[in-house]
């Protein structure tokens, strides 16, 4: 597991949800955080393409199922 | 605007990443729910909406705006279904038009409908949803948005869509409660991608983008605020930096920059080309500016200048606090401050007067001259989309002769003698259905002459128009400087042998002419003529309506009793008595 990067999103998802003590571990899912929906969803990819510099494929993005996924396929993407 | 955050201009993309934050303060701002009329936002689209719903929701709490938000789909059966239904709230339909529906694949139950027919079902939609007093946004046929990969958007664009994009037109043209929205314009003006991408289209059927999505809710929620509480009136400039690049006073007229000879020019020309529009359509303009009138007015007699000091129906050139400036420009044109817009390129001018005068829209719109222009039409706070009026037509020079009239009337030590010189001239008459649009205009804007501020659907005027027990009595005013239009309006209800007023007004132009006592003396004689004892008026007190408080007293009428917030007064007088009453108008009754 890349925690700089986990620790990264777990910024971002503490911005976006505005709740600074937000935890945000590997198997994170989206049931774990209630304010988590579609409108969500799509805001915290955009903002995980703007800290990364990268763009993702919608079949990347239907195949994740938790944090710990992302991390990895942020990993895989940047490098 | 609560939060400055979201006021425009913004970067609409930095504002989805905090979109939870904005709806969590939005959540927490306790206006009061209960004491404001209630409305319902219909989206018939079909798409997937819920980020421009939350958007709506956000902006129009910045608003104050009480509103519901029910998503529906778009097709003929929807349409009608939503023009047949009777709701007793307020309701306001964005009809989100899209290509797509109009493409066998994506919406296979329009396959048997031809385009005039779908013109007709949105024809029928619009007549009826407006005359029930709601309110129609809709979008023309121009999406760019994901389509399936076989169609030809060019050839669908040369057929199709431009009969259907003139019946929108039309309908704009026609229904002072329906505006046609260019959703590629918006895309102009703010320089942001509306349409969204195919990946977003195929994850979550989102048809606009992110930030399309924070900048259409905008629009939404400014037009229906429009709606509500009618369109800004008049627009306040600075001069230097704001209607020509330079400083008058330091470059002198012919270093400033207009005209074509000079990139800012050229941008400056455009400004002012566009205060010419917004004033033939009957937006009042004004000036505010630091400096030497003389030197100041030197300005519009650059060969360039698109604009002439007669365009302006108020000036306070002078180097006073802007505030102070702009409330007497609002005294002057008697237009309360919320009707005003002030530009101006200079920021600590433009945070004084917020500070000082919050009532005012002051948009940011930076130093940057591009910005000015995009920013006004992005706002739109004139509506200029609106069906317009004959009186909205006349109303700028009306104003700006009205100027003359102030000047004249400052030299004339006797107002009787003044009024006598101005030939005020009032034409009463029954109106008919060509005067309904501005009949619904004046009688729901009107606050200050208004004795019941009771405002009236277009249902409601048709009542006045056919019931032989309710009459609508009417009177366009002009005097020697120009012409006022349809200004008064009075609706009476025949009860037995007398005559209630059910409500009177008249436009803040026109009063303390003594045109209302002509008006009167015109309309009691009429009534008494027609066989009526007693007259009966009310007046129900606002804050805006003060000045016609002891009005009725002064024509003659006696107060009698009534509940707290009513006063009430009747009328009995004898024909002999009303042919007493006093004015200095030339009057031609038609009654």
């Amino acid at each position: 597991m890349n925690y700089e990067i986990l620790d990264r999103i777990k910024k971002i998802f503490q911005i976006y949800f505005d709740e600074e003590s937000l935890e945000v571990r590997a198997e994170t899912t989206a049931h774990d955080i209630e304010e988590w929906d579609s409108l969500a969803q799509i805001g915290l990819v955009l903002s995980m393409e703007k800290e990364f510099n990268l763009r993702f494929v919608p079949a990347d993005i239907e195949r994740l199922k938790n944090i710990g996924e992302m991390v990895e396929l942020i990993e895989t993407k940047s490098s | 605007m609560k939060n400055v955050d979201l006021a425009y201009p913004f970067d609409p993309e930095a504002l989805c990443l905090k979109a939870k934050y904005y709806l969590k303060r939005t959540a927490q701002l306790d206006f009061d729910k209960s004491k404001d009329q209630k409305i319902t936002l219909k989206i018939l689209g079909g798409y997937t909406n819920n980020i421009l719903e939350d958007w709506i929701t956000i902006f129009a709490a910045e608003l104050d705006l009480n509103i519901e938000i029910v998503s529906g789909f778009w097709g003929p059966g929807f349409l009608h279904a939503a023009s047949e239904s009777h709701s007793d709230d307020h309701v306001i339909y964005f009809l989100h038009n899209s290509l797509r529906d109009l493409i066998p694949e994506c919406n296979a139950h329009l396959v048997q409908y031809s385009v005039d027919d779908i013109a007709n079902f949105i024809e029928q939609f619009a007549e009826k949803t407006t005359n029930r007093g709601h309110h129609v946004i809709a979008t023309y046929f121009e999406d760019t948005c994901i389509m399936p990969p076989a169609t030809d958007i060019v050839e669908m664009s040369n057929s199709k869509i431009i009969s259907l994009n003139q019946t929108l037109i039309n309908l704009a043209a026609n229904y002072k409660n329906f505006r046609a929205l260019s959703l590629n314009n918006l895309e102009h003006v703010t320089e942001t991608k509306i349409f969204g991408n195919s990946r977003d289209w195929y994850l979550y059927g989102h048809c606009f983008s992110m930030g399309g999505s924070v900048l259409l809710a905008n629009r939404i929620a400014s037009q229906i605020k429009s709606f509500l509480t009618g369109p800004k009136k008049v627009l306040v400039v600075d001069l230097d930096n704001t209607l020509w690049g330079g400083v008058i006073g330091d470059d002198g007229v012919s270093k400033i920059e207009l005209g074509p000879d000079s990139v800012n020019g050229r941008i400056f020309s455009d400004i002012q080309s566009y205060l010419l529009m917004l004033r033939s359509r009957g937006v009042i303009l004004a000036i505010s500016s630091k400096n030497d009138v003389a030197l100041a007015s030197e300005g519009f007699s650059h060969k360039h200048s698109v604009l002439a000091l007669g365009d302006f129906a108020a000036m306070e050139i002078n180097w006073e606090a802007k505030s102070s400036n702009i409330q007497k420009i609002s005294k002057k044109l008697n237009v309360g401050l919320d009707s005003l817009v002030f530009i101006d390129d200079n920021i600590r001018e433009r945070e004084e007067v917020k500070t000082y005068l919050p009532e005012i829209l002051v948009p940011s719109c930076g130093e940057n001259p591009l910005d000015f222009l995009s920013v006004l039409e992005f706002l739109d706070p004139f509506d200029i989309k609106a069906k317009l009026t004959r009186e909205d037509l006349l109303r700028a020079d009306s104003y700006s002769t009205k100027k003359d009239r102030d000047l004249e009337k400052t030299d004339s030590q006797n107002p009787a003698e003044f009024l006598k010189k101005s030939e005020i001239k009032i034409h009463a008459f029954f109106p008919r259905e060509e005067h309904k649009d501005r009949l619904l205009q004046l009688t729901n804007k009107t606050n200050q002459f208004n004795f019941t501020t009771k405002r009236v659907t277009s249902p409601d005027v048709d009542d006045f128009f056919k019931n032989p027990k309710k009459r609508v009595f009417a009177a366009e005013v002009n005097d020697k400087f120009g012409s006022y239009g349809l200004t008064c309006i009075c609706y009476v209800i025949y009860d037995g042998k007398k005559a209630v007023i059910d409500n009177w007004l008249m436009s803040c132009r026109i009063f303390s002419k003594t045109v209302e006592f002509a008006v009167f003396k015109e309309i009691a004689s009429h009534l008494l003529s027609e066989g009526m004892l007693e007259i009966e008026g009310s007046y129900i007190p606002t804050k805006r309506n003060l000045i016609i408080k002891d009005l009725y007293l002064k024509l003659g009428f006696v107060a009698v009793p009534d509940e707290e917030s009513v006063v009430r007064y009747i009328y009995n007088n004898t024909f002999e008595n009303i042919q007493k009453i006093e004015h200095h108008c030339e009057v031609v009754n038609e009654l």
